[in-house]
């Protein structure tokens, strides 16, 4: 019954991401004023999302193997506090997490930004909107946590023996906040972009969502660095494991911009280069997301091993990553050449520095992780990159 | 980040440039001292702790001097210089011993000696452990009793090792064990990690800079 309502509820969730778009477009072209009827159906969405999440947690507490997720990641004998947390312990009811955080972060933003212009509003709304369509489509084609069984097995398969941990049972959530906080910024900008509203009170706006997506990110890959440390095994916090990787790359991208938007909240330049930050830390989230899903990495973290979830995933970001860059070179405006003007010995100069090194630290991870992958698609080779090729003494 | 807090938006000139250069010397004089009598590559060590001590002291009077201005950024910044300090310090001063022991046996080395003296077993809802008793002796004589664990799972039925970890806020004393096939013995892996709490405090640091940043309302001049 649980399991059921849990499908039910995202099925109208997506119902409630058409309605949304609709509304946001006729709003967006016609009215003066906001529509609230597009809170009002973020806020629907949303608690539908919970429903269903709720739903998921509720047959694993209950042990209901009739639902197949339940089935492969739970098991009668597990703890009560294990139960719950292999509700995001795989690869379906994860995914689950991660819409249910977009769309409380859209919620959120359409409530915390009301002092915003309205077609910024319903753009970034609609954006957003956009990315959580292509999830629901995702969870519900190729990832359903409320997939059915029949006989009803009267055991479970049991839950990975390294994931019963409690740093590990906080870690995906607090991580995914982070990961998703950055849609908001990626929605953001390229409303912004399209606006021409890459302003100062634009920066001021968006550092909020900038702060706390790098908090959860750091929070995050803290509590996975302590639970690799003392369950693990090996004594270590970092092993540049490719999983461990994909979190650190949008930190980096993160924390760039979180520099970067303070000298256009000063300054009203760099708006070029905090553009791209927005758009590359999102792609790089979700290129986490579908390097983890596709099963092409192995790690303790991959939960899929599916060609068509990864297939989707890279199409999906893709047409993400194709569109954020139209927008980039058509609609972008660039800035006024006079006020670009600053020393050697500044502020905007020690951040640019500091991003120049950034990125050289990101491209040093990024060619690490991905070097293996593609070397294999090439030539068949199967290499692992790890601690030596990172470290320099 | 030593010297961008120190300036200015568009221009500004560089104030105290004594007092900069003297934490620069004070940090090589301290990084050769650290290093000295190790067996590392020197150039390129005593230019990371250099560099690593450069931050921590700039980062650290930032802190105490400017007190409650720009606090967000000063913390974050100082728990950054921690993190690459103490990261680079426990990459340096980690050791570790591996060896395979059974029970009743000891391993000794000319600066400690690992005791392994019995083990029990604990029942839980989901698992059975086999729990180590280790006791650890320094050449000071001083004695830690560790319990790594091996777990096995009913379901599924997987078998797990659990270190036992002594933290201190110097170190990290670290054990895990595992099973030697079809043998009496089992592996033993002994790890002393200086500064681990302090990369754990550090990173919260940085957090908190994070979130003291986002509830305030003034922002950075």
């Amino acid at each position: 019954m649980a399991s059921l309502i849990g499908f039910y509820s995202l099925v109208f969730g997506l119902g409630c991401s058409i309605f949304i778009i609709f509304f946001s477009i006729k709003n967006f072209k016609n009215s003066v004023n906001f529509d609230y009827k597009i809170i009002s159906f973020t806020f629907l969405q949303f608690f539908l999302v919970i429903v269903s999440f709720l739903g998921l947690v509720f047959s694993f507490v209950n042990s209901d193997f009739a639902n197949e997720t339940v089935f492969n990641h739970s098991h009668t004998t597990k703890p009560l506090f294990y139960k719950i947390s292999g509700t995001w312990g795989n690869h379906e009811g994860s995914l689950l997490l991660w819409l249910l955080v977009l769309t409380l972060f859209v919620f959120l933003f359409l409530l915390t930004s009301n002092k915003q212009p309205k077609k910024y509003r319903i753009l970034t709304s609609l954006f957003q909107q956009l990315i959580i369509f292509g999830f629901f489509v995702f969870l519900i084609k190729t990832s359903n946590p409320f997939n059915y069984i029949f006989p009803i097995p009267e055991e479970g398969l049991g839950l990975n023996p390294i994931l019963q941990d409690p740093a590990l049972a906080i870690h995906p959530p607090i991580l995914y906040l982070g990961y998703v906080g950055t849609s908001i910024i990626f929605s953001s900008v390229l409303a912004a972009t399209v606006l021409n509203y890459l302003t100062k009170e634009w920066a001021r706006s968006i550092k909020k969502w900038i702060l706390v997506s790098w908090i959860f990110l750091t929070l995050g890959i803290l509590l996975g660095s302590i639970w690799a440390y003392y369950e693990l095994g090996w004594g270590g916090f970092w092993f540049w494991d490719p999983v461990e990787n994909v979190s650190l790359m949008p930190w980096l991208a993160l924390t760039s911009l979180l520099h970067c938007i303070l000298v256009l909240e000063k300054r009203l330049i760099l708006t070029s280069w905090v553009v791209i930050l927005s758009i590359a830390t999102f792609t790089l989230s979700m290129c986490g997301t579908f390097l983890v899903r596709s099963g092409i990495l192995n790690s303790v973290h991959t939960f899929a091993n599916d060609p068509e979830r990864g297939l989707f995933i890279l199409i999906f970001l893709f047409c993400l990553v194709f569109l954020s860059l139209f927008i980039f070179f058509f609609f972008h405006k660039k800035e006024n050449k006079n006020i670009q003007i600053f020393s050697l010995l500044s502020k905007e100069t020690s951040i640019l520095i500091n991003n120049w090194f950034m990125m050289y630290f990101l491209s040093v991870v990024l060619i690490g992780t991905v070097y293996p992958i593609f070397l294999e698609v090439i030539t068949s080779e199967k290499i692992s990159v790890g601690p030596p090729f990172f470290k320099i003494n | 980040m030593a010297l961008g807090p120190q300036l200015n938006w568009i221009k500004s000139d560089l104030e105290n440039k004594i007092s900069l250069f003297l934490y620069l010397i004070i940090s090589l004089m301290l990084s050769v001292l650290i290093i000295r009598n190790l067996d590392i590559k020197f150039l390129l060590n005593s230019i990371l702790i250099t560099a690593a001590l450069y931050l921590f002291f700039i980062t650290s009077r930032d802190l105490v001097l400017r007190q409650l201005k720009n606090l967000s950024q000063s913390i974050a910044h100082f728990g950054f210089s921690l993190l690459i300090l103490s990261i680079l310090l426990n990459n340096i001063f980690s050791t570790e011993i591996i060896t395979n022991l059974k029970i009743g046996e000891t391993f000794q080395s000319d600066k400690l000696k690992i005791n392994f003296k019995s083990v029990g077993k604990i029942n839980q809802q989901n698992y059975e452990a086999i729990v180590g008793k280790f006791e650890i002796e320094d050449f000071n004589g001083n004695i830690v009793i560790l319990n790594p664990e091996l777990r096995i799972y009913n379901q599924p039925n997987i078998i797990t090792s659990e270190a036992d970890i002594k933290t201190s806020l110097v170190k990290d004393k670290f054990i895990t064990m595992n099973i030697v096939n079809n043998q009496e013995y089992f592996n033993i892996r002994y790890q002393v990690k200086p500064f681990m709490a302090w990369i754990w405090i550090s990173v919260l640091l940085i957090s908190f800079g994070g979130i003291h940043s986002l509830f305030r309302n003034k922002y950075e001049k």
